[in-house]
Formats: structure tokens, C-alpha cells, sequence
């Protein structure tokens, strides 16, 4: 593992003293990105589509027989998220275990 | 005087609504005033009593006078089938196959027709002043009409909080998508907030003008017998919980002392009750307006102007 990064260090060290600013520094943040940054956006994001979800359950939960006062009035949201419903439908009918899906949330390693 | 733009007549079923409301809005349209009169009873009984045949579109009475009844299913047709339309021209055909199924679901779901009958409530009183300066509503009876006017209320905070829960989702996205680019486009001018904003707009313009005594005020219409007092007491308290002004009261069929021997017994009952509507309705600069019993039941727009003179001035 230290050979490939030692013969990735000395060609970015090439590239430095060719010139090459832009790929070294190119090669500095996706190192940044991947070791520090993506662990931490891909936990945001993951909140991000559950938040959706669960949007999308509170707009058209009656679908799913859930009574919703205001039924009538989300069905004109239905033009705009269309394309979410039956990836949403799938995915909401299909959840296996609560417990599982609550660990995922959580960074074991 | 200054003229109500709206005017709601509701009482329990069989106490004389129709009729109440349709001499109120012939006494208006009398002084000069351009009035509709609207019936947003499921099973109308407006046409039956000024003698037109009214329907879903606007059609003429007599002078200064214009008649409408609600059709909540013809109402909802409509919005679906915009709704389909819209959906046509922004997701591709087959999606819009496999979404018609929960359009079905959503027409048929209890309170459908409810949304769209308030839907056209609100789209008339939104209309306020042109061309009508007065619109006069016949309301069905107190359950129905009671769900109709604290809907505002409701789905106006259900709405607020799916609005305040889809802001948050798009702050995440936004989070989220701080070097992705498609996640930020999501979280831009996003036509879900857009369009519940629009909606919880209308929802608090109707509430604003429903509690405002100055744009609208309920009547009620009852008879002088037990059970009507007492459902009329207990929606008053509840319009009033909801901040809606009630007006005043018509008694209805009101026996006259000459009423003869038969009704004898009824008369000396009859002023008690009507002492009681006194105590209970007669204050908070409520209007009381007695309408005898007739000889005949009314129809027709000349006896709704016999029964307009004396209900005329309960605006006052």
C-alpha cells in the first residue's frame, strides 16, 4: 500500500516541478474529499432522502390507507413529483427491518 | 347602511333556509344591489323555490338577482382533470399511465367533494364586488356547513406544517448537495412550496374574510321548538370559537295568535321557546327577526317577495 502511494507521491511531485499546479492541486482535494469530506455528506444526504420520504408519506400517505385531511389539495403536487412516487411506493412498502435500517444510520467502522 | 358582501343563512334541516336566503337576497337585489344567490347544499333546493332552473354556472333570477348551485362533483372533474393536464405537459406519458390509478383513489376519497364545494366558495369570494356587490349563501344543513366554514382553519395549520416540514428536507438537500449539482437544483425555487404556499394563501384570505364581521356574517334560521334551539346554540358557539360573526336569528313559522284553537296549546309552548331564543341568541348586537307561519309553503319569486319585506332589514 506505501509503494503505490510512494509512486503516487514522486509523480505528483513530477507534476509539481513540471509545472502541472492544476493536477496537483486537483489530486490534493480529491484526497481531501475522500478521506475527510464524503463520509460525512453521504450521512447528510442519506437524511435527506429519508426526510423526503417521509415528505412524501405526510402528502400522499393516503395511498397507502393512510387518512390525510388534505388529500384533495396534494394532489396537485402530483404533477410535480410524479417521477418520486413509484420509486417512493417501492421503497416504502418494501422496508424490511427498523432496527437495520436505524444502524445504517450510524458509522460502525 | 353599508352592505355585507357575504351572507350565510344555515340552521338545522327543514327550518327554512331557502327560503330565508333567497327573500334576504330578493330584498337586497330590490334596494339596487347586484346579489347572487349561491346554494352550496349538496341536495339543492334552491331552484324548487324561486321557480328557475339554477345550475353549476351562474344563470338570471329576476332583476339584480343571479342564482347558482354548487355541483361538488362536476367541481372536482374539473380540478382533476387540470391537474392531468398539468402532469401531461411535465412528466412523460407513461408516468402519468401509472399515477391515473391514485388519481381515482384521490377523487373518491371522503371529503372530496367537501374541498371542491370550498374550493368554489372561495373562488366566489375572491370574486368580491365584481360583478356581484353581495353574495347571498344557502347553506346545507349545520353539520355540513359547520365542516365547510372551519376548514380554513384546519387545513390552513396542516398545510403550514407540510410547508415548514418540505423547507427543512430542502435545507438538508441544500446541505447535502454542497458539490453536487443536481441536488442543488433541487433544493432552488421548488414548485411544491410554491404551490402549498399558494393554497395556504387563499385559505387564510377566506378565513379573513369570514371573520371579519365587516365582509361577512352567518344567520341562523330556526324554529320555535326545542331541538333547533339547541343545535342552533351549539353551532353558534362553535362559529364563534372559530371567530365567525353571527349575525342574527330568524324565527321561522312563527304561529300567529290567531292561529285558532287548534294550535292553542302549541301558542303558550311557543312563547316560552321564544323567550328562551331571546335569552340565549338575543344579545351581542344579534339581530332576532320572527317570520310567521304561512298558509301556503312558499314558492315562486312573488311569495319570496311577501316573506323578503319582512326579512330585509336584518342587516341593519
Amino acid at each position: 500500500m506505501f509503494g503505490r502511494l510512494w509512486e503516487r507521491l514522486k509523480k505528483l511531485g513530477s507534476a509539481f516541478y513540471s509545472g502541472k499546479a492544476a493536477a496537483v492541486g486537483e489530486w490534493l482535494w480529491l484526497f481531501v474529499v475522500a478521506s475527510f469530506l464524503e463520509k460525512r455528506y453521504a450521512a447528510i444526504r442519506k437524511e435527506a432522502w429519508d426526510s423526503n420520504d417521509n415528505i412524501m408519506l405526510l402528502l400522499f400517505g393516503d395511498y397507502l390507507g393512510l387518512p390525510n385531511p388534505v388529500s384533495y389539495y396534494t394532489l396537485e403536487l402530483l404533477p410535480y413529483l410524479a417521477e418520486e412516487m413509484l420509486p417512493w411506493q417501492r421503497r416504502i412498502m418494501n422496508r424490511q427491518s427498523v432496527a437495520a435500517e436505524k444502524a445504517a444510520q450510524y458509522d460502525f467502522t | 347602511m353599508t352592505i355585507r358582501p357575504f351572507t350565510f343563512f344555515g340552521g338545522k334541516g327543514g327550518t327554512g333556509k331557502t327560503t330565508c336566503s333567497a327573500a334576504y337576497a330578493l330584498a337586497l337585489a330590490r334596494r339596487g344591489i347586484a346579489t347572487l344567490l349561491v346554494s352550496t347544499d349538496p341536495a339543492h333546493s334552491l331552484s324548487d323555490i324561486v321557480d328557475t332552473a339554477l345550475g353549476n354556472d351562474v344563470r338570471p333570477i329576476c332583476e339584480n338577482l343571479w342564482g347558482l348551485e354548487i355541483d361538488a362533483e362536476a367541481e372536482a372533474k374539473r380540478y382533476i382533470g387540470e391537474i392531468q393536464d398539468k402532469m401531461l405537459s411535465i412528466v412523460s406519458a407513461a408516468i402519468v399511465d401509472e399515477i391515473k390509478r391514485q388519481m381515482e383513489i384521490a377523487y373518491t376519497s371522503p371529503g372530496a367533494e367537501e374541498a371542491a364545494a370550498f374550493d368554489k366558495f372561495v373562488e366566489l369570494m375572491d370574486k368580491q364586488g365584481d360583478p356581484y356587490e353581495a353574495i347571498v349563501f344557502d347553506t346545507a344543513p349545520t353539520g355540513h356547513t359547520l365542516r365547510l366554514l372551519s376548514l380554513p382553519e384546519i387545513l390552513g395549520a396542516w398545510i403550514e406544517s407540510l410547508i415548514a416540514k418540505r423547507r427543512k428536507s430542502l435545507e438538508l438537500f441544500k446541505m447535502a448537495g454542497r458539490f453536487e449539482e443536481d441536488l442543488m437544483k433541487r433544493a432552488a425555487n421548488d414548485p411544491v412550496i410554491e404551490s402549498l404556499t399558494r393554497r395556504q394563501q387563499r385559505f387564510e384570505k377566506s378565513r379573513k374574510y369570514l371573520i371579519n364581521p365587516e365582509s361577512s356574517a352567518f344567520f341562523f334560521v330556526l324554529n320555535a321548538e326545542r331541538m333547533p334551539i339547541l343545535e342552533t346554540s351549539r353551532a353558534v358557539a362553535l362559529l364563534e370559537k372559530f371567530g365567525i360573526v353571527v349575525g342574527g336569528v330568524v324565527v321561522n313559522r312563527v304561529i300567529p295568535p290567531e292561529a285558532g284553537d287548534f294550535f292553542a296549546a302549541r301558542l303558550t309552548a311557543q312563547e316560552g321557546y321564544l323567550r328562551d331564543i331571546e335569552e340565549r341568541f338575543g344579545g351581542g348586537g344579534r339581530k332576532l327577526v320572527h317570520l310567521p307561519l304561512l298558509r301556503f309553503d312558499v314558492r315562486g319569486m312573488e311569495q319570496v317577495s311577501e316573506v323578503a319585506n319582512l326579512i330585509g332589514g336584518i342587516d341593519a
